[in-house]
């Protein structure tokens, strides 16, 4: 394996964080405003919500991004594959964000959102200071798994086309016959970046125990 | 577009036996995750620091891989180590071990969530039943988390 070889990873690696990022950017908050929109019963849309989120979560990634990718030209939407790689994780990891956040939505006591109205705060204003601040921190534990998720699954972006950590690894092994070093170098690039997130998942788990033993 | 929902009947013997495929590997997968799980999660919460170090590596280990590249691994690596398997035999393993991890780490919260009582007194009553006592418990509180760690995958 030659120096190019592994800045070919390090090139994935580039592809693989970037598209987690921006899958992470725009799926939290859509998959708030979803919740937002179930936990307000909007009549309707609700619904189509429900069915959304429903089958997202039933759908692989990888026949999402495939019908994406060679459906959507058929229907005269032109796409390329980052534009549908980035699409399918984004609709993913949306539909699982909003499971999440729904359920600390399900647990917020309504007594406070009832005292917040009784003081007067417009609906804008007690959703931001009263609920959000509360369900972010109820969330967060199950956001982060999510997060980590979606990298893990990054690698399925390959099959139209997107070159992340895996598809480069691949394709070195079988240009010098030898798989095993640069599979090993991608774990050595995955590993942190995972283990940074699962830490960071214990580590907020373990202060929220904390907090709630002092109070 | 009907002419070409007609190629996939034609077709449908592939589908299904991809169809097949996925649920006997699933199955077998989700079998064998769980009965390594079983042997795994006692190790994970040993007394004996070795033995609940190597398990913390392995479980930590395979939550940081991503699972395609893991069986990429099985399948074009292993052959370096001199264990070769064929592309469905190095599936289901991948599937298994990967599972396993998750598996174990899914047991291992649900019997430290377990309260400690029925445990001390399924070992005052009798020692060979004290095991049935928790794990029927850890099992059936943790089957939706589970349920739910099967789909997650590509």
């Amino acid at each position: 394996m030659s120096g190019a070889d592994i800045a070919a990873i390090f090139g994935g690696a580039v592809v693989t964080v970037s598209l987690s990022l921006v899958g992470i950017l725009i799926g939290l908050p859509i998959g708030l405003g979803l919740a937002l929109i179930r936990w307000a019963n909007v009549p309707f849309v609700a619904r189509i919500v429900v069915l959304y989120v429903s089958v997202l979560r039933a759908t692989p990634l990888v026949t999402l991004l495939l019908l994406l990718f060679f459906a959507l030209p058929n229907i005269g939407v032109p796409i390329n594959p980052i534009s549908a790689a980035i699409l399918a994780l984004v609709m993913n990891t949306s539909a699982f964000n909003c499971e999440v956040w729904r359920s600390a939505l399900m647990g917020f006591p309504k007594d406070q959102y009832e005292a917040a109205q009784s003081v007067g705060m417009r609906a804008g204003q007690r959703f931001r200071r009263i609920v959000l601040p509360q369900i972010v921190r109820v969330s967060l534990p199950g956001l982060v798994n999510e997060m980590s998720l979606l990298i893990k699954v990054t690698p399925v972006l390959a099959v139209v086309g997107v070159v992340d950590i895996t598809r480069a690894a691949v394709r070195i092994g079988s240009e010098t016959y030898e798989p095993l070093p640069p599979f090993l170098v991608a774990i050595a690039l995955y590993a942190p970046i995972v283990f940074a997130l699962v830490s960071l998942q214990r580590w907020i788990e373990r202060r929220q125990l904390a907090v709630e033993a002092a109070a | 577009m009907i002419h070409d929902f007609g190629i996939v009947w034609s077709e449908r013997a592939l589908l299904l036996s991809g169809l097949a495929n996925t649920t006997i590997l699933s199955a077998l997968s989700a079998v064998a995750a769980l009965l390594l799980g079983c042997i795994l999660t006692p190790a994970l919460m040993s007394k004996q620091r070795l033995v609940s170090w190597v398990a913390r590596v392995f479980v930590d280990g395979m939550r940081c891989v991503p699972f395609l590249l893991f069986a990429y691994i099985v399948y074009y690596g292993f052959p370096s180590f001199g264990i070769r398997l064929d592309n469905w035999t190095s599936g289901l393993a991948a599937l298994t071990i990967y599972n396993a991890a998750y598996m174990a780490e899914i047991l291992r919260g649900a019997w430290a969530a377990q309260p400690g009582e029925p445990i001390e007194a399924g070992c005052c009553a009798a020692t060979s039943k004290k095991f049935v006592v928790p794990s029927t418990k850890v099992l059936s509180s943790c089957s939706c988390s589970m349920v739910g760690c099967f789909p997650v995958r590509p």
